[in-house]
């Protein structure tokens, strides 16, 4: 009898050690911090992307320093039907310039800018890629990258672009 | 019973466990929930608004287009060409049905490439188009509507556009999001100048732009924000009228120098240019302004063109005499009163974008008092017309309009006015270097007691306005039978006009003309032919008389340039311009070395009359029995014949009456009497009449060209034998032979006038003085008594 009562005092106090730490687990899912430093650089990542595409927008900063390139693209696309060859090598330095002064330090990015051609003929829309601006080169990781997509209508002048349609890719991230 | 409590405990303690661990993870649930809401919320925010961004910025490039193009196409060509292929093209610079389709062709590549971008997050778009109350902006009843609008043109003016995006993100979770979509920018100038200096003149404007949607009332409403980037950003013109030398407007715009831009906040800006521009007072409301144009651009490129005044006005005094003084047969003075309903006074008066207005092709005197401004650069489909009645602004109201497109081209030496059909109506109203439009409209003067009636232009503010339709009485008809023209027919309610030419040589169950145009005036019901107004004729074939007239093709015009559906509403005009002459009665006797022949004819909706405005230029000289300035044939028709007097042989208006059997009694059937005047009458017993006004040129040609033998004739028979009865006016008859010197032009008009011997418009009289209701309304068409433009 009294081996067994002490049988019942181990499961008692096993359990009563259970209940206490399932308990203690309970409580700290509510303590846990909720963002983590992940999910903060994420997001503030992201928004930081956008930040800058918004205000290089709002600036008409695409048309300023993609200006040529745009109409040259678009010059070439009517009268082929085609995409420029060989552009999506191209380095935009002034448009990685601006990105880079409006950008905190230590952190990288790279922005693939495209034209959105309409082809009316062919009902479709034709992406051309017109370069890419970028902060780092061959040889660096980037590690927390966030992708980010932008459109953007051209609203400034010269009126040789006004009205061209582009898509930004801007990939933003820490150098690892 | 204790075993018994012990288990109890077991099973209770064990609950409870199960209850927490579970209770556990459903936090854990709910945790891993919160953070994927929490990783996800920055992109959905960040992708609507970058896509409501962008939706806004693709409305104001199309609506940038829009206007751009609308202002001025080939200033803007480098963004209006790139859109050609959506229609945007210069023939279409001034359809913003086209701007608008383009738009929205634009606005769907743009949502399918949008969708294409951010694929990722499940994006799903779509707009709406709805309507926008533009009441709170402009102060009046507008709207938007069908994506974008612009009313311009006024002191306050503006463009639009507005839409509801809609979209999902389907990959997110995230559905339904609205978002009123508008961009504009508004234009206020005040009508007033702030200063004027000998040399400056300083204007103020408002400018505002987008603003808050206030969907609180239905339809939504809107006010713009103030627009303070007009001088960094933007741009601003100013246009002053110019004057010539006399100082009096030309037509056309100018371009002012700028020389100060001040921001004075909340949109508002202080514009001084040169030169200093006069201040005018309304006559009909008193108000002064400037007559300026103000044009602006935002950043964006969408241009707005505001004007500081939203009509012309004047006022058209009739000159035409009451009392009338002629002279009977026997050189006795009489006075002709006329009734007081002269209903029949209708005047079909042109303004051209130079400014000057038309009677029978003659310029109009001016009241020099009367500051007319030039037309804003408006297109011609925005102009209407409202004129009085009774010459009280009470009877002011909208009255047809037709738009025709003249050029001034030198013929034979001289200058001369031609229309080249009526216009296009999305054609700017601005004076031309060789091509300016008329606007045709026509003021009436019911009874003698009105001596002046109110004319109003004035231009629609809304950039989709179609050009002016009205009913019209007056019909073209162009048919062809078994390969033959058969009708080529003006048909108006008191007679048919058909056109012989080239093209259509028989006249329908009358004569083949082979060739020769003229017209035949028919009955419009019966189809009856009472024969032709003969142009001009030269010489005799055999014994038939007037052997060589103008041979050619008329070109018919009574449509609108890509609004063929609406008809001519005020006048038909046809236009014959040739350098040969041929012979109705030998096929294939055609000359080129006669005369040449400019002649233009008007069917005129609402009236008595067909003016036919000639010039004739003879290449070389020529000898030859008898030579005709016109002829109006008459197939039987006439009982009783009348002429006045130049006064050359016989006092001026002396008048002369003819019956039939003076006619066909005179030598070889012809009536010949000297001194031919301004009226020609020929008209039945029953009280139909048909006149040939010549107007004072014509009168003084007759005589400096034929000289004493300048006659009035009239031929008993026609060349078949059939009973003829014509009024002819002949620099000399058939009987005499003389000269005509190479190098004579010749330049005047002639007016056919329908009349009864009772009726409306006219006076009570008996058969045999029928003549007199013709001569009640000949001042009318003479030069002496043309309508003065004048100061309201």
């Amino acid at each position: 009898m009294t081996a067994r009562r002490g049988q019942v005092r181990v499961v008692e106090a096993v359990l009563a050690v259970f209940m206490v730490v399932a308990v203690i687990l309970l409580l700290m899912q509510f303590t846990r911090p909720l963002r983590s430093v992940y999910i903060r650089e994420t997001s503030d990542l992201r928004r930081l992307g956008y930040n800058l595409l918004n205000s290089m927008a709002e600036n008409n900063v695409y048309e300023k320093v993609l200006g040529d390139l745009i109409y040259e693209a678009s010059r070439r696309f009517s009268a082929s039907g085609k995409c420029p060859e060989g552009w999506e090598g191209n380095r935009l330095d002034d448009l990685a310039f601006f990105a880079s002064t409006v950008l905190p330090q230590g952190l990288l990015f790279r922005m693939d800018v495209y034209t959105v051609h309409y082809d009316l003929a062919g009902g479709r829309a034709v992406l051309c890629p017109l370069g890419y601006a970028a902060n780092y080169g061959v040889g660096t990781n980037m590690t927390e990258a966030e992708p980010i997509i932008y459109t953007y209508v051209c609203t400034g002048d010269p009126d040789r672009v006004r009205g061209s349609a582009l898509l930004v890719h801007l990939t933003i991230g820490y150098s690892g | 019973m204790r075993r018994g409590a012990r288990r109890g405990q077991i099973v209770v303690a064990t609950v409870l466990v199960v209850g927490i661990v579970i209770m556990a993870l459903l936090v854990n649930v709910y945790q891993m929930h919160s953070l994927f809401l929490r990783t996800r919320s920055p992109v959905v925010r960040e992708v609507v608004a970058a896509a409501t961004a962008d939706f806004k910025r693709a409305l104001a490039a199309t609506l940038a287009l829009a206007t751009r193009a609308y202002f001025n196409y080939t200033e803007f060509s480098d963004l209006t060409e790139r859109f050609a292929s959506y229609g945007m093209s210069m023939h279409n610079r001034h359809n913003f049905t086209v701007a608008r389709r383009a738009a929205l062709t634009f606005l769907e590549y743009w949502r399918r490439s949008i969708v294409e971008a951010y694929g990722a997050y499940g994006l799903q778009v779509s707009y709406e188009l709805l309507q926008l109350d533009l009441s709170r902006e402009l102060g009046r009843a507008r709207s938007v509507r069908d994506l974008m609008k612009g009313y311009w043109y006024l002191p306050i003016s503006g463009s639009y556009a507005y839409a509801k995006l809609k979209l999902n993100l389907t990959a997110l979770g995230f559905y339904n999001w609205e978002s009123d979509v508008f961009v504009g920018l508004t234009l206020v100038v005040n009508r007033i100048p702030a200063s004027v200096t000998s040399t400056n003149t300083t204007i103020q404007i408002s400018v505002r732009f987008d603003g808050d949607v206030d969907t609180g009332t239905y339809p939504p409403t809107v006010r713009g924000y103030p627009y303070g980037n007009l001088i960094a950003r933007g741009w601003v013109r100013v246009y002053y009228p110019e004057k010539d030398s006399a100082g009096r407007y030309t037509g056309a715009w100018k371009l002012a120098r700028i020389r100060d831009v001040s921001y004075l906040g909340m949109g508002n800006y202080s514009i001084t240019f040169e030169p200093a521009v006069e201040i005018l007072t309304d006559p009909v409301t008193g108000q002064q302004y400037t007559p300026l144009m103000v044009v602006i651009s935002d950043e964006r490129g969408i241009v707005v063109e505001a004007s500081t005044y939203n009509y012309l006005v004047f006022a058209i005094e009739r000159r035409t005499p009451d009392t009338l003084i002629y002279y009977d047969s026997a050189g006795n003075r009489q006075t002709l009163s006329r009734p007081s309903d002269i209903s029949n006074e209708v005047y079909t008066l042109e303004m051209s974008a130079n400014l000057s207005l038309y009677w029978l092709g003659q310029k109009l005197a001016v009241d020099p008092q009367l500051k007319l401004p030039p037309f804003p650069y408006v297109p011609i489909k925005q102009v209407r017309v409202n004129v009085t009645l009774d010459g009280t602004l009470s009877t002011l109201a909208e009255r047809p309009i037709q738009y025709e497109n003249w050029t001034t081209v030198p013929w034979r030496g001289v200058q001369v006015d031609i229309p080249v059909g009526l216009a296009d109506p999305q054609m700017d109203l601005v004076k031309g270097d060789k091509y300016n439009a008329r606007l045709v409209f026509q003021v009436k003067f019911p009874t003698t007691s009105i001596k002046r009636q109110y004319v109003v232009l004035w231009w629609y503010d809304d950039l989709d306005a179609e050009p002016a339709a009205y009913p019209t009485q007056i019909q073209y008809i162009y048919r062809k039978e078994g390969g033959q023209v058969t009708w080529k027919d003006v048909r108006h309610p008191l007679y048919d006009v058909e056109f012989v030419d080239l093209e259509h040589q028989q006249s329908r169950g009358y004569y083949d003309y082979k060739g020769v145009a003229a017209f035949v005036l028919r009955d419009p019901i019966t189809d009856f032919a009472f024969g032709p107004f003969n142009l001009h004729a030269f010489g005799v074939y055999g014994n038939y008389l007037g052997r060589y007239r103008p041979y050619g093709t008329w070109q018919v015009y009574y449509n609108y340039m890509r609004y063929s559906w609406i008809q001519a509403p005020i006048r038909i005009f046809a236009v014959l311009n040739t350098t040969l002459v041929g012979n109705v009665y030998a096929a294939g006797d055609v000359r080129s070395d006669y005369y040449d022949t400019l002649a233009i004819v008007q069917v005129v909706n609402g009236t008595r009359y067909i003016p036919v405005i000639t010039y004739i230029y003879w290449k070389n000289t020529r000898s030859g029995e008898g030579y005709w300035l016109a002829t109006e044939m008459g197939r039987g028709y006439a009982d009783y014949f009348a002429y006045t007097a130049a006064g050359y042989q016989y006092k001026q208006n002396q008048t002369f009456v003819y019956t039939y059997d003076d006619v066909s009694g005179s030598p070889g059937g012809v009536l010949i009497r000297p001194d031919p005047g301004a009226l020609m009458a020929h008209w039945s017993s029953g009280g139909v009449g048909r006149a040939v006004v010549l107007n004072k040129a014509a009168v003084q040609l007759l005589r400096s060209v034929g000289g004493s033998s300048a006659s009035f004739s009239s031929t008993a028979t026609a060349p078949g034998g059939q009973r003829q009865g014509s009024i002819e006016a002949d620099f000399w008859p058939y009987t005499t032979s003389k000269t005509v010197q190479q190098g004579t032009l010749l330049r005047y008009w002639a007016v056919l006038f329908d009349f009864r011997s009772s009726g409306s418009g006219f006076l009570s009289l008996p058969a045999s003085s029928a003549w007199q209701n013709a001569y009640i309304y000949t001042p009318m068409f003479l030069e002496d008594y043309a309508p003065r433009v004048i100061k309201p």
